[in-house]
């Protein structure tokens, strides 16, 4: 192993190799910048997560929704083969969406940092010939690049309920959330209502509420946020919409001591 | 001017560090090598203060523009690059937060050893966070990859590397 990698400090996993250079606490960090151009062509070559555009277009942003309800179906039939309560089913589907709304928080805010302008905004139609585009683009594939400011952090409550209700919900299902309300009753308590949930469109008359899905992927994004809070989903049947889901959050009290200190 | 950059997680863990120096500049004494995960460590708890700071003056204290510029420069609202955070001796240790609170913070070390205090550009500092954060988005992206782990993708890394060299040190 000729590149020296410099493992973290909190690294779990024992080096491997007895002739590599990981992290020594003694010597601390080591130098490997010089031989940074004697990088293998091989690792270059194989395809990474880092040689693909983060930018919206670079792929087809639309999802068939019958494969999507496909998909659904699938993940929310696993999830009720391996619980023995509805509550289980729930919360399984719960954690799956979880780990959507961490990664959601990041790429979403990203890529409204990035402006449309941007020298690296790539043409819808060069999409389609994707390799050609992308192999040339290797080394301008940043986006960040074309960044002058960053999208400014969500530091209150209202805030990122607004980048939930709004970005992420046009991003998901394609258009805002129909309503965000504070609650009369708590201080922590918002509402996300939403008057036909695309996802749960055609599971009808089941005891097992499906949108904790979607409850999920709030919990996530403002988890990560650093908003911890309980997001659980009602549904709410009215005479236009009788699939009508409110999603409750409730906020940690600390989110609220924080709000009134930074205020 | 060598630097030590590290990405410190939401549980104040490390998932990645590395150290940009280069053969012909001055490098990080020896003696003070092993202090840089220290000196960033401490540097933490201002990261913390400034994380929830409405109004922030990212860079402004660095900058030269003056008040009215300064002002117009804070209503812009980017607050993920913080700017100068702090300083330990005359190293200047700058500050980028990520969306999900990832800390991303870096030691400046001057070229020569007079002891005099670092001068940060923050145009090339500020891009090289942007690039890395871009870089982190990408590893996020990896559904194999778990929020707060360590990253020891070698691509990545040589990535960073690359980035330091283009963008810090010069």
């Amino acid at each position: 192993m000729s590149q020296k990698i410099i493992n973290p400090s909190t690294s779990v996993a024992p080096a491997k190799h007895s002739d590599s250079t990981g992290y020594d606490y003694t010597i601390g960090p080591q130098q490997t910048l010089p031989n940074a151009p004697s990088l293998s062509k091989a690792t270059t070559s194989l395809p990474s997560v880092y040689n693909e555009s983060l930018h919206a277009s670079a792929r087809n942003p639309q999802v068939s929704l019958a494969a999507y309800a496909f998909l659904f179906q699938e993940l929310v039939t696993q999830a009720r083969n391996a619980s023995k309560s509805v509550s289980e089913i729930e919360l399984r589907l719960h954690r799956n969406g979880y780990h959507l709304g961490i990664r959601l928080l990041e790429l979403l805010n990203f890529r409204s940092s990035v402006s449309p302008g941007s020298k690296n905004f790539f043409k819808p139609g060069n999409s389609s010939q994707g390799v050609n585009v992308a192999s040339s683009a290797f080394q301008e594939d940043s986006l960040a690049q074309g960044i002058a400011n960053m999208k400014r952090r969500d530091l209150r409550m209202v805030e990122i309920l607004q980048f939930i209700h709004g970005t992420v919900w046009s991003y998901l299902f394609g258009r805002v959330g129909d309503d965000l309300v504070k609650s009369s009753e708590r201080e922590n308590e918002f509402m996300i209502i939403d008057n036909s949930p695309l996802l749960t469109r055609f599971i009808s008359s089941t005891n097992v509420q499906c949108d904790f899905f979607v409850c999920g992927i709030i919990e996530g994004i403002l988890d990560s946020a650093s908003f911890p809070c309980n997001v659980t989903a009602h549904s709410v049947p009215e005479q236009n919409f009788d699939q009508k889901v409110v999603f409750v959050v409730r906020f940690e009290p600390q989110v609220l001591e924080r709000e009134a200190l930074r205020s | 001017m060598p630097c030590y950059f590290a990405i410190i997680g939401a549980k104040d863990n490390p998932i990645y560090e590395a150290e940009f120096t280069s053969p012909q500049l001055n490098q990080f004494p020896p003696e003070l090598k092993e202090l840089n995960p220290f000196i960033l460590h401490a540097s933490l708890d201002i990261v913390e203060d400034l994380q929830w700071q409405t109004h922030p003056q990212a860079g402004g204290n660095t900058s030269t523009s003056g008040g009215f510029l300064r002002s117009r420069h804070s209503a812009s609202n980017s607050n993920c690059y913080l700017g100068k955070i702090d300083h330990f001796y005359g190293l200047a240790i700058t500050a980028y937060l990520s969306y999900g609170n990832m800390k991303f913070v870096m030691i400046h070390s001057s070229n020569s050893n007079n002891g005099a205090p670092v001068q940060i550009e923050d145009g090339p500092v500020k891009s090289f966070y942007q690039e890395v954060h871009e870089l982190y988005v990408k590893t996020l992206m990896n559904p194999f990859y778990k929020l707060n782990d360590p990253i020891t993708s070698p691509v990545f890394d040589n990535r960073v590397r690359a980035l330091a060299k283009r963008y810090l040190t010069r």
